[in-house]
């Protein structure tokens, strides 16, 4: 990305990916990622999720990058064509997210110490 | 301190070896001692250490095996105190982290207990060991490896555990070839509550798998699943192994195992004697399940690899509709990752049971299953969350009813009506207040810009199409307050209105639409531009816009919900940059 973009499409591209830093705390070498795969890849997209970013090609992952979102937003889509961010959608109140209170290994069977 | 703990279920093989061979035994070939140069000991207390440097804690560490029985028994006294004394060491962190205080703890197939019994009374070692039911099967598929039979040995080896008073329970993998002897299962479980000290309470079923079983059994179907499951309650319930009929026995296809965990590569590790860490015993030895090495890999890297290799696993297929419309996918979250990529399914293997189970235990259907199945998608799936954002529930009418209830409306908010072309791209324009996301172009100064909009627009909400004409409302990024209500909106910059007399004349390509380029407006009014914020453009008609304010007027529920511009609209940023080359 410190190379001079060429063309314009290579300067919307490089601002797209220094925006996507809007939305999530990414390192220099991870946004260089990012660049090359879309650079690389004309049908690459970007799905930002809660905690990471996921490089898709035809939509199979080829890389995942750990990254949390910030708070107010709850994704983003981006291509070389498109930049979509998701406002943060705020449940009702009878619902809450929980990731699972799971404290057993199954196979394990030890659910006579098992901590739950 | 305590905040950044995080906490672990860890499994440890302090060796491969194994003293049976079990027909279907999930690790194959692979039971057999590992070259390493590490001792049991060694790798253990290695890893709790490097853990603890990073902030990592086991709330519970339980052996595993090949078969653990195996050890030495200086070996096996030697883990077995090392993890009782980590218990004693670390039990106001992991009381803080809300887990309970346990025993160590083994799973074993028990046919070499007898060898470490004093080690076992002397730290209370709690035992999980292995069966087939019926019992008739079990000197069939559980033999040694020179194919002898062990129930015999294996019934003694129980009697031995009377003592201890640390629970000791069994565990029965049933495949159909067991499952075909539901009454004789139901005899013998009768028969080792009475004659044994197992708690029978304390017992569970597995369900088994036919891929590691050499075509020699094979798996039971989701309604064999539930056939075994309802005869269990006819035979139990009310008998005085009630409670483990409604709590242990089924218990793993519950809510409170791995495989019902969103990411289980948050929490479950299994830490082999050579230091290769993998998810559990299902994943041990397969790549895809291989989370690195304690001597090789930092804690950071083990960790960030489990969380992505279970997400990749979670996605090796698409998500279920099934799971998608499931009022219970807050309990399932699919299923553990390992059987469905074996099977290639997406769902759990388990499904029918668990939904049975779920209703029997009293555990209520999501109200907003839309809003679990958007959060887990957001976690979990690799599908894009814009296509599962649910629809907000409002007291009143909601905008998309008043719409529908006004045909008049309709075009205001249609998502065909206009089209903007950058370049060679082209995009749909939808109305900012329906939309669920927020779309941003970049547009430099050699950007082509062109508004499509349908003919039959003019003709909407107008007596006559030669007064209306395309109305083009550009706001900047930057804001600024306005009015009496002192509310900060978008800075406007300009608002151009472009009449049918003139969309007549020029050419455009699309059949059935006006076109219209906005290259000399934007030209025009860059210098006004944000270059920090996004920009914004709006269309629509004259006519339609006056139908807004009108309907503003008229209706409260309306004007509530469409107080910013309804229009269709694009935002976008403006790069005022030269290429330097």
């Amino acid at each position: 990305m410190n190379k001079e973009p060429s063309t314009y499409e290579e300067l919307i591209l490089k601002k797209r990916c220094i925006d996507l830093t809007r939305y999530y705390g990414l390192s220099q070498e991870e946004l260089d990622k990012i660049y090359q795969f879309l650079l690389t890849n004309p049908n690459g997209t970007v799905v930002g999720k809660l905690e990471s970013l996921l490089l898709q090609v035809e939509n199979q992952i080829v890389a995942t990058i750990p990254a949390k979102c910030i708070a107010g937003y709850d994704g983003l889509n981006m291509s070389r064509v498109l930049f979509q961010v998701i406002p943060h959608y705020t449940p009702s109140s009878s619902s809450s997210y929980s990731g699972g209170s799971s404290s057993n290994n199954n196979n394990n069977n030890n659910n006579n110490n098992n901590n739950r | 301190m305590e905040n950044t703990i995080k906490y672990i279920h860890l499994l440890y093989v302090p060796t491969m070896a194994c003293n049976m061979g079990c027909k279907y035994c999930y690790l194959e070939e692979n039971t057999k001692e590992l070259k390493t140069s590490h001792g049991c000991l060694e790798t253990l207390s290695y890893a709790i250490q490097k853990m603890k440097e990073s902030n990592v804690v086991p709330f519970n560490i339980s052996l595993h095996g090949g078969e653990v029985t195996t050890l030495s028994k200086e070996e096996f006294e030697s883990i077995i105190a090392f993890i009782s004394d980590y218990y004693e060491k670390n039990k106001d962190i992991i009381l803080k982290g809300g887990f309970p205080i346990g025993h160590p703890h083994i799973k074993t197939n028990l046919y070499d207990l007898e060898k470490h019994i004093d080690t076992i009374k002397k730290y209370n070692v709690s035992i999980s060991g292995s069966l087939d039911l019926p019992l008739s099967l079990h000197n069939q598929y559980r033999v040694t490896k020179g194919n002898e039979k062990t129930l015999d040995r294996i019934l003694k080896n129980i009697s031995l555990l009377e003592d201890i008073p640390n629970k000791k329970k069994v565990s029965a993998t049933i495949f159909r070839e067991h499952f075909c002897h539901l009454d004789e299962i139901i005899e013998d479980i009768r028969y080792l509550d009475k004659n044994t000290c197992l708690d029978m309470n304390d017992f569970n079923f597995m369900i088994g798998f036919d891929y590691n079983s050499c075509g020699l059994l094979h798996h039971i179907t989701e309604e064999e699943q539930l056939t075994l499951y309802r005869k269990m309650h006819e035979a139990f319930d009310g008998t005085n192994l009630d409670s483990g009929v409604n709590g242990p026995w089924f218990d793993e296809f519950g809510p409170g195992y791995c495989s019902n965990c969103d990411n289980c590569g948050e929490k479950f590790f299994l830490l082999e004697k050579n230091g290769d860490i993998y998810s559990c015993v299902r994943g041990q030895k397969q790549k895809d399940y291989y989370y690195g090495n304690i001597y090789e890999d930092s804690i950071e890297t083990i960790l960030k690899i489990a969380r992505q290799k279970i997400f990749l696993n979670h996605n090796k297929e698409e998500l279920s509709k099934e799971c998608e419309d499931c009022p219970y996918l807050y309990l399932c979250k699919t299923g553990c990752p390992f059987v469905k990529n074996v099977y290639h399914t997406n769902k759990s293997y388990t499904c029918k049971l668990q939904q049975q189970m779920y209703q029997d235990r009293g555990y209520p259907k999501d109200e907003n299953p839309k809003e679990f199945l958007y959060q887990y998608v957001q976690k979990m799936r690799k599908e894009n969350s814009e296509n599962y954002l649910p629809e907000k529930k409002e007291e009143y009418p909601s905008l998309k009813e008043i719409i529908t209830q006004d045909s008049k409306l309709k075009y205001i908010y249609d998502e065909n009506s206009f089209l903007l072309k950058v370049d060679e791209q082209e995009y749909p324009l939808s109305s900012q207040i329906l939309k669920k996301t927020r779309d941003f172009i970049y547009l430099t100064k050699e950007s082509k810009v062109t508004i499509y909009m349908k003919k039959s627009l003019l003709k909407e909400e107008c007596d006559y199409p030669e007064n209306n004409a395309l109305y083009i409302m550009l706001l900047s990024g930057d804001l600024v307050t306005y009015g009496d209500e002192n509310r900060e909106k978008q800075r406007h910059l300009m608002t151009h209105q472009v009449y049918k007399g003139v969309l007549d004349r020029i050419p455009s390509s699309k059949e059935g639409y006006y076109a219209y380029s906005l290259d000399s407006l934007i030209k025009e009014y860059q210098p006004f531009l944000s270059l920090e914020k996004a920009n914004n453009l709006f269309f629509t008609t004259t006519a339609l816009r006056d139908y807004h304010y009108t309907k503003q007027k008229n209706n409260a529920y309306y004007h509530l919900q469409a107080i910013n511009l309804p229009f269709q609209n694009i935002e976008f940023y403006y790069i005022d940059e030269e290429l330097k080359s």
